[in-house]
């Protein structure tokens, strides 16, 4: 059996469905090989770094190990941004490439790969003999899967064509050794010393993260936060998370409301599930001055955003922790009122608006606006995608209607990075959502717009467009340097969008969005939505950091 | 994050009137409010705290302020070091200051040159909103600095455009340390 022939089967065996990629010289034998495989979808991406960034939301969007396939040395080297922002953001992925031929440094597309890889903190494993390359590839997915990160599997030019016995069929996939994080009982006295913890409180809050998102930690959550009284809070990637609760007070962090961030002051202690803390969370360490701390992840240890470990830290499942948690306090007959109070109830009611007025200057919209009006007509079954900039905070702060379906892409804050991965994140889903982005970062990667029309994912694509770098806008002005210099006008991307194949609109009114939004759901395939902003909007989080605000 | 401190504003008084008053870390401390001085040490430091206002966080630091006068040139040097009880936020600020006579009788020119050096988890949270709030500040030290400096002059002191911004950032590093320090 040849090696590409050993290798595409392999990866077929260890469950790739679909590969997000681009050709070159140095996949042009394993591309053909997998094609013929049976209900393999092969998508054809215009860009390597989007490439990666799609089989990054494929892989969040269906919990399993993304596939991406690029050309050795410049294919590869497209790679960096989205492989530093895959392993920030524990996606696991295999990278399919190839090298040129051995011992030729003068070879033209010739690259350093493992030192490059390495330096966007990715794994590397290269098959130098025949007969390792399908236990390369069981490699490849293992690692994957247990350091949750990209892992570059190389597949050089000079090995591909030659002879191996592959195992074909009786190929042993890497999930038949490892099938994913085990589920930790968590150590009992530390669960007593958290009840004590938590039965002292008397003003306590629940604060989830990403790995109590799926319903059975959210439901133990629930249940436990119930008893103790507890207020909800969420990190920013699990906003939205128990929404639905009178008792939800939102984002924890910079992204917090004021009448948040003042119940925060009060809470004497904070029980977090599957949640880093990280400094974003606590705000540097200041949003909780007076809470003691119970943390509960799977990992031996995490150390929160302040660089202190937790009152009590608990190794554990999230759902079986909180459910052990539930379940002790209830033997101990601890039910108490703590924040759930009418005055907490009222006073959470609303606490997101933002009373700030700014001058909108003619044909320009506010981008408050403009995301209530996309969370309202969006009913819940769509799922967001949002990102980093100035414009990110909008979506965070003023969305509000819960959404089982959603995805942050913010690690490593490279921007241009939300319309390749919202592809990957639909082909996953194969549901309807909404993806936000800012003109700056839309601009960066619209040749998807292409990948996107071929696929014909039901995806609204709205750009907040204030025709500059938003985010350096405001800083700029803040520290009173020349802010027009981060001023970039924009073709209308409306009719970019048409000329790619898609539905196009430029909205210079609240109207305009609102149609947009209806043409959007009224008919098939995806909709880029060119919504123009007023730059004299500035988010919360943004006039905090920026110009000092109390607000 | 360092933030440089080259700061200038005027008091409608005299002088001597206005360094008997910022030459005394008692005096300066009742002019900035949040702040408060514990006691002295024997080697002569000045151990205080204050509360900062970032946002809507409020954020108290414990200070130890070193201060070297020279009365008769009207010019002083204070050296501060400042940390937050709870998120490990450090600073250190080095300035010296002095008080001339002004262009209007009777008047006096503070001027106050130095930096401050943020570390730790803050320094990443106020960016440059940290400017304003110390904006905020020295427009309140140099209103009570007035008004402490006789009750015939009503109008704060007007700074130079460009100061009061400066003044801040002095101050507000400072402020820890000015509680003096
Ligand atoms: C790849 C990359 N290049 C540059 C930056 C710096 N940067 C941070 S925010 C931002 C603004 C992006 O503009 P836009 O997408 O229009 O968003 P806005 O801030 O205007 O909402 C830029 C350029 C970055 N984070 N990542
Ligand atoms: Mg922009």
């Amino acid at each position: 059996m040849k090696v590409y022939d050993a290798v595409a089967n392999a990866f077929v065996k260890e469950g790739t469905s679909t590969v997000f990629g681009l050709l070159g010289d140095g996949q042009l034998t394993w591309w053909s090989s997998i094609a013929k495989h049976p209900g393999i979808q092969i998508v054809d991406v215009r860009e390597e770094g989007a490439a990666l960034a799609m089989a990054d939301g494929w892989a969040r969007g269906t919990g399993k190990i993304g596939v991406c396939s690029v050309t050795h040395g410049p294919g590869l080297a497209r790679l960096s941004l989205s492989l530093v922002a895959a392993k920030r953001g524990r996606t696991p992925i295999v990278v399919h490439t190839s090298k040129t031929a051995f011992n030729n440094e003068r070879n033209n597309q010739f690259l350093d790969q493992e030192k490059f890889v390495s330096a966007a903190n990715g794994g590397y494993i290269e098959v130098l003999k025949p007969d390792f390359a399908e236990e390369a590839v069981r490699q490849a997915f293992y690692r994957a899967r247990l350091e949750s990160r990209p892992i570059v599997l190389c597949i050089p030019q000079d090995i591909q064509g030659k002879e191996c016995d592959g195992a074909g069929d009786e190929y042993q996939p890497s999930a038949t050794m490892f099938t994913g994080q085990q589920r930790i009982r968590p150590d009992l006295d530390r669960l007593h010393a958290a009840v004590r913890i938590i039965a002292e409180s008397k003003k306590p809050v629940v604060l989830l993260g990403r790995g109590a998102m799926a319903p059975e930690p959210k439901q133990a959550a629930d249940r436990l936060a119930k008893r103790i009284g507890a207020l909800i809070a969420t990190t920013l990637i699990a906003k939205g998370v128990l929404g639905e609760s009178e008792y939800h007070a939102g984002i924890s962090g910079l992204f917090s409301t004021r009448t948040a961030m003042k119940l925060f002051e009060e809470a004497d202690c904070v029980i977090a599930i599957g949640a880093a803390l990280n400094e974003h969370t606590l705000a540097g360490g200041y949003l909780y001055p007076n809470a003691r701390f119970v943390h509960i992840d799977i990992a031996p240890h995490v150390m929160m955003g302040n660089d202190r470990g937790a009152d009590c830290y608990i190794q554990g499942d999230a759902a079986l922790t909180a459910q052990e948690l539930d379940e002790m306090l209830a033997q101990k007959g601890v039910a108490k009122e703590g924040f759930r109070t009418a005055a907490v109830r009222n006073a959470l009611r609303g606490a997101d608006r933002d009373p700030a007025e700014f001058e909108i200057e003619p044909g320009v919209v506010d981008t408050r606006e403009v995301v209530k009006i996309i969370d309202e007509k969006l009913p819940s079954n769509v799922g967001l995608v949002t990102g980093s900039a100035h414009n990110f905070a909008f979506p965070a702060f003023h969305m509000k209607k819960p959404r089982a379906l959603q995805l942050t892409v913010n690690r490593f804050t490279g921007v241009g990075q939300v319309l390749a991965n919202a592809i990957g994140y639909g082909v996953a889903i194969k549901g309807p959502l909404v993806a936000i982005e800012g003109d700056g970062s839309a601009l960066q990667n619209i040749q998807e717009l292409d990948t996107l029309r071929r696929l014909g994912l039901k995806l609204l694509y709205v750009i907040i467009n204030d025709e500059s770098y938003g985010a350096e806008y405001h800083k700029m002005k803040a520290s009173g340097r020349d802010a027009n210099l981060t001023v970039v006008p924009t073709p209308d991307l409306g009719a970019v969008a048409r000329a790619f194949g898609c539905r196009g609109r430029l909205a210079r009114t609240l109207e305009e969005v609102a149609a947009g939004i209806d043409e959007f759901l009224a008919g098939d395939g995806p909709l880029v939505l060119d919504v123009r902003v007023s730059r004299n909007v500035i988010s919360i989080p943004s006039r905090r950091l920026y110009f000092g605000q109390d607000v | 994050m360092i933030i440089d401190i080259r700061e200038e504003f005027e008091v409608p008084a005299s002088p001597e009137v206005v360094w008997e008053i910022i030459s005394n870390p008692y005096e300066v401390v009742s002019c900035l409010p949040g702040a408060a001085i514990a006691g002295q040490k024997e080697d002569g430091t000045y151990e205080g705290t204050i509360a900062v206002k970032f946002g809507p966080t409020s954020i108290t630091f414990k200070t130890l302020v070193t201060l070297e006068l020279n009365p008769a040139a009207h010019e002083g040097r204070f050296t501060s070091q400042a940390k937050d009880s709870r998120g490990g936020t450090r600073t250190r600020a080095t300035a010296t200051f002095g008080v001339k006579r002004g262009p209007v009788e009777p008047g006096s020119s503070v001027s106050m040159q130095g930096s401050v050096e943020v570390s730790g988890p803050l320094a990443n949270l106020v960016e440059s909103g940290a400017t304003f709030v110390i904006k905020r500040m020295v427009a309140v030290f140099a209103q009570r600095l007035a008004e402490k400096c006789g009750p015939r002059e009503q109008e704060a002191p007007r700074p130079k455009i460009g100061l009061w911004r400066r003044v801040f950032r002095l101050v507000c590093a400072k402020v820890k340390g000015w509680a003096w320090h």
